[in-house]
């Protein structure tokens, strides 16, 4: 069966699940076989880090997240929209009244600038948060290490605002929000 | 038109908003049940989806905010409530897109999954925008241009007084978003109907895109948004170049003759059923494709 399986890692990345078993049924291969091939390679499962175990499925290599590093992630994708929902407003704000008399129009490019550097940032740190605590063990497993994910994930979320402030306040220090 | 479904006291329920809601819920809904049955539903795949639902919300912002700097200075001098003036800022649907992509593929890099799962993105998008529309037509005007066709809608005299801009609105117009609608319940009905005979991961979502940024471009000459330059909309100058971006992509591809699967080592003789297996019973059918 290895040239089934052969055929299906070398394609499976760019060509569908269907159109594969297409053509190995066309070259006249057993749907049975071709089935339990696609179990052996783990087309089901996505990334690097599928990787065949000894019983022949594929699972991560990590291990599965538990319900605990699930409930952190959603808590820490509450925090990001919430903050970034406020730091969006926060920068528009600081621009009408940052570097001058209010009543100036937003329109310029600079604040502009601003909330897209901002919502990138935003998003990156979510990713990267929710990245490093699904590697974390589950809370069962490694109560620290979740702990310590848990608190990256804080520390990026402030240092990120910071960032932004800092930026926000040293653009209207020089009036370039005007 | 009922641009407000419910209100109590302080509580107002914009219809708006409800079909959003409703069309992120359902879409998402499809979404991870179309993964499920793929065998590929995971935990990446929750805080991947997650991060494109809020790079849309925020592109869907960011690309209307150049539009109108007076709403945002008029509403801070007004003393308007920050949540307030972002929620009523402007949002556009090509903005979502763009900003759920982005944040889509930074999430995926970021968690190391590389398999492609945009083609289970598009049969929820049909059905998504097809729902986001309908809220559309109830509490949006203008409906789009004037028109004298027997399908043209008109509005009381009233009701286009509640609305600070809305220009035509004492005559028939084109309901702009219901073509949108049906044109997303007839792309819906296409993905259902053909999309296993797309062979290359990721082309569904594509094709989908093209479609509708195409259609969204004809669209417009009946929308009644502003002309912004060369005679085109906003939405128009930014689905040009996302047509021409994914047109590039096929032709790129059609070159390459990517559709062209690789032919499967044969079976050996004894091996595999060839004369048992009925040749109807394939849920594949590669009869499209040019060999």
């Amino acid at each position: 069966m290895n040239e089934i399986d052969d055929y299906i890692r070398a394609n499976r990345e760019r060509y569908t699940r269907e159109a594969l078993t297409g053509k190995l049924r066309d070259a006249g291969h057993d749907p049975a076989d071709i089935e339990a091939a696609w179990e052996r390679v783990g087309g089901a499962v996505g990334g690097e880090d599928a990787a065949p175990t000894a019983s022949g499925t594929t699972r991560g290599t990590r291990g599965r997240p538990g319900i605990g590093t699930f409930l952190l992630v959603l808590l820490v994708f509450a925090g990001y929209a919430s903050v970034g929902y406020l730091g969006v407003a926060g920068i528009l704000f600081s621009a009408y009244y940052g570097g001058g008399e209010p009543g100036a129009p937003v329109g310029s490019v600079v604040p502009t600038a601003l909330v897209a550097v901002y919502v990138i940032a935003m998003v990156a740190g979510f990713v990267y948060a929710g990245a490093r605590l699904l590697r974390a063990p589950s809370v069962s497993e490694g109560a620290s290490a979740i702990a310590t994910a848990f608190g990256v994930s804080v520390a990026l979320l402030f240092g990120i605002n910071g960032a932004c402030i800092a930026g926000v306040l040293a653009a209207s220090a020089v009036g370039a929000l005007r | 038109m009922i641009p407000v479904l419910w209100r109590s006291g302080g509580i107002v329920v914009q219809t708006h908003d409800v079909f959003s809601l409703l069309a992120v819920a359902i879409g998402l809904a499809i979404y991870y049940r179309s993964l499920r049955a793929a065998g590929m539903l995971e935990p990446r795949i929750i805080i991947a989806s997650s991060a494109v639902v809020v790079g849309g919300v925020i592109g869907a912002r960011i690309i209307t905010a150049w539009e109108h700097p007076t709403f945002y200075a008029d509403s801070i001098a007004a003393g308007a409530p920050v949540s307030w003036i972002v929620e009523h800022s402007g949002k556009s649907i090509l903005g979502a897109l763009a900003g759920g992509y982005v944040a889509g593929v930074a999430a995926k890099r970021a968690l190391r999954y590389t398999t492609s799962t945009a083609d289970h993105y598009a049969l929820a998008l049909a059905v998504a925008t097809a729902i986001g529309r309908i809220g559309c037509y109830l509490s949006e005007l203008p409906l789009g241009t004037s028109t004298d066709l027997p399908w043209g809608v008109a509005v009381s005299p009233a009701v286009a007084a509640s609305f600070a801009r809305c220009p035509g609105c004492e005559l028939p117009m084109h309901p702009s978003m219901l073509y949108e609608v049906l044109f997303s319940v007839v792309a819906a009905a296409a993905i259902l109907r053909w999309r296993s005979r797309v062979p290359v991961r990721g082309d569904v979502l594509r094709l989908y895109l093209l479609a509708a940024c195409s259609f969204r471009f004809l669209v417009e000459f009946v929308r009644g948004n502003q002309v912004e330059a060369f005679g085109l909309t906003g939405p128009q100058l930014v689905v040009i170049p996302m047509v021409a971006v994914l047109v590039a992509h096929f032709v790129r591809e059609a070159r390459a003759r990517t559709w062209e699967v690789p032919a499967a080592p044969a079976a050996r003789p004894g091996v595999g059923p060839v004369q048992t297996r009925p040749p109807s019973t394939a849920p594949f059918d590669p009869s499209w494709r040019v060999t």
